[in-house]
């Protein structure tokens, strides 16, 4: 059996409607939203979706039918908002918020972990008969993320270097000749000022170095991320009547392998109403997975096992191998194969996948652009 | 260009270049003398420590009469954020003076900026 999912960026799907599924990946309050288990996948094998399928630090593509079930590592943003319809979603770092415009350098350098932590919430009316409306909240920790070139001292040295490279050439070009009163302090714009050909190399030059340096030695690079996500209904919009539908916590933790290789460790668990929203039973969901990497910045091996158990229902156990290749710059290539096993069959099938992934514009430089 | 007013009879003048977002870079930092090419004080530095990087005008405070504090910065956009924010800031007696700034969003490697303004005592 083949199956296929193509995944497309940002640039490429324009509109709000992409970013809520955006965040419907990235923020566990929105996994949460769009509900836990089923219906992840139900949505998510159904419509494109955002995944920073070769992530920076580096992909987390465990689990093909359960996409849900591993916490895949991500980059902290400052904040995303997506409307779609009368849905809703929110995910920011509190911290970056409130102080990212006067934060420096060596404060971020001292409590990482407070930038990089992310709260995420989502709200989406409800369909049909029931007519439920669903929010969900959540929190995400990475609590250890090598890949992180702010705490980087040799990044950082670098990146120091090459602004004082680039000033050297921007003060040439500027001639040591003071601001006339008619001018405004602002963004210097290359194309504006007398750059010899020579300079203008340079300065691009200078861009890249940096970028490919960074991207090779940080693919790898070990990180420790925790989320949690609470996940409510209403059978009204005033948000009376709530009922917890269901909760979850994930755990992802990557190792490094010398320059060479990672493992990758997965593990989720939900608590949740066993059967829809009209049940009082509540079950519990977990799931474990791992995958081995061994490779280089652009393209890897990888050998991949996943577990999924949930109470009273079968279980079902995998293990894939398969290759992720860098065809274009911002394209990744990604092919998996190998045997699934589940309780309720209790024949192994033997499956295959393959993934088209565009490069996105927040993980280009790490990901070795 | 922005005219900042100074107490002349009051103490010395920092000037503090900073740049948020934490952002690694670089700067360089030039006093003009008033009226002239003639360079009274230059200072290079980066963000690597933000305590070294304030600097006091020179005294008595009189004189910087119609300087200009002048910075050129460059700070290298570090992934995963893109906004920038830079700023130079003025001082005297514990009172900021003006904050200078320029601040926004790009997807280039890196940005540079000039920041400058005129002293005018009073």
């Amino acid at each position: 059996m083949l199956r296929g999912r193509i995944k497309f960026d940002l640039l490429n799907l324009a509109g709000l409607v992409t970013c809520a599924m955006i965040l419907a990946v990235v923020s566990p309050a929105v996994a949460a939203g769009f509900d836990l288990s089923e219906m992840y996948q139900d949505s998510l094998e159904k419509h494109f979706r955002f995944d920073s399928a070769i992530p920076a630090a580096p992909a987390f593509e465990l689990l093909t039918a359960h996409p849900s079930n591993i916490l895949r590592p991500a980059n902290l943003r400052d904040l995303a908002i997506a409307i779609s319809g009368e849905n809703f979603a929110l995910e920011f770092s509190p911290a970056l918020l409130a102080e990212g415009k006067n934060l420096s350098l060596g404060d971020y350098q001292k409590r990482p972990w407070l930038y990089r932590t992310r709260l995420s919430a989502a709200a989406q009316k409800g369909e049909g008969l029931e007519n439920l409306s669903a929010f969900a909240f959540g929190l995400r920790l990475t609590l250890w993320d090598q890949s992180d070139l702010r705490t980087d001292s040799l990044y950082v040295a670098s990146a120091t270097a090459e602004a004082e490279s680039i000033n050297a050439i921007y003060s040439a070009a500027i001639q040591n000749v003071p601001p006339s009163a008619g001018d405004s302090s602002g963004v210097i714009n290359p194309a504006k000022l007398q750059l010899a050909d020579m300079a203008r190399r340079q300065l691009d030059e200078l861009a890249n170095q940096i970028r490919e340096q960074f991207a090779k030695k940080k693919w790898n690079a070990a990180i420790w991320e925790m989320a949690a996500a609470l996940k409510a209904q209403s059978s009204d919009t005033s948000g009376a009547k709530i009922k917890i539908q269901e909760s979850a916590f994930w755990m992802s933790l990557g190792l490094s392998m010398g320059s060479w290789g990672q493992v990758l460790v997965g593990l989720n668990a939900a608590y949740g109403r066993a059967d829809g929203t009209a049940s009082d039973e509540f079950k519990w969901r977990g799931s474990g997975g791992f995958r081995l990497y061994g490779g280089a910045a652009n393209y890897r091996g990888f050998l991949e096992g996943q577990w999924i158990e949930t109470v009273d229902l079968p279980s079902s156990q995998s293990l894939k191998m398969g290759v992720e290749v860098r065809l274009l710059p911002n394209i990744w290539i990604a092919l998996s194969t190998g045997p699934e096993y589940s309780s309720e069959s209790k024949k192994p099938r033997f499956l295959s996948n393959y993934e088209l992934s565009l490069g996105l514009p927040v993980s280009k430089w790490t990901d070795g652009e | 260009m922005n005219t900042i007013k100074f107490h002349r009879g009051g103490g010395p003048v920092s000037v503090k270049i900073s740049a948020g977002y934490a952002q690694p870079g670089a700067y360089t930092l030039i006093v003009w003398e008033a009226n002239s090419n003639a360079i009274v004080l230059q200072k290079k530095g980066n963000f690597i420590n933000a305590e070294d990087d304030v600097y006091f005008l020179p005294t008595p405070v009189d004189v910087n009469q119609g300087r200009i504090v002048d910075c050129l910065v460059t700070v290298v956009i570090t992934p995963p954020i893109r906004d920038y924010a830079i700023s130079l800031e003025l001082n005297q007696d514990g009172k900021k003076l003006h904050d200078e700034r320029v601040a926004g969003q790009t997807d280039d490697p890196h940005l540079s900026a000039r920041l400058f303004v005129k002293l005018e005592g009073e």
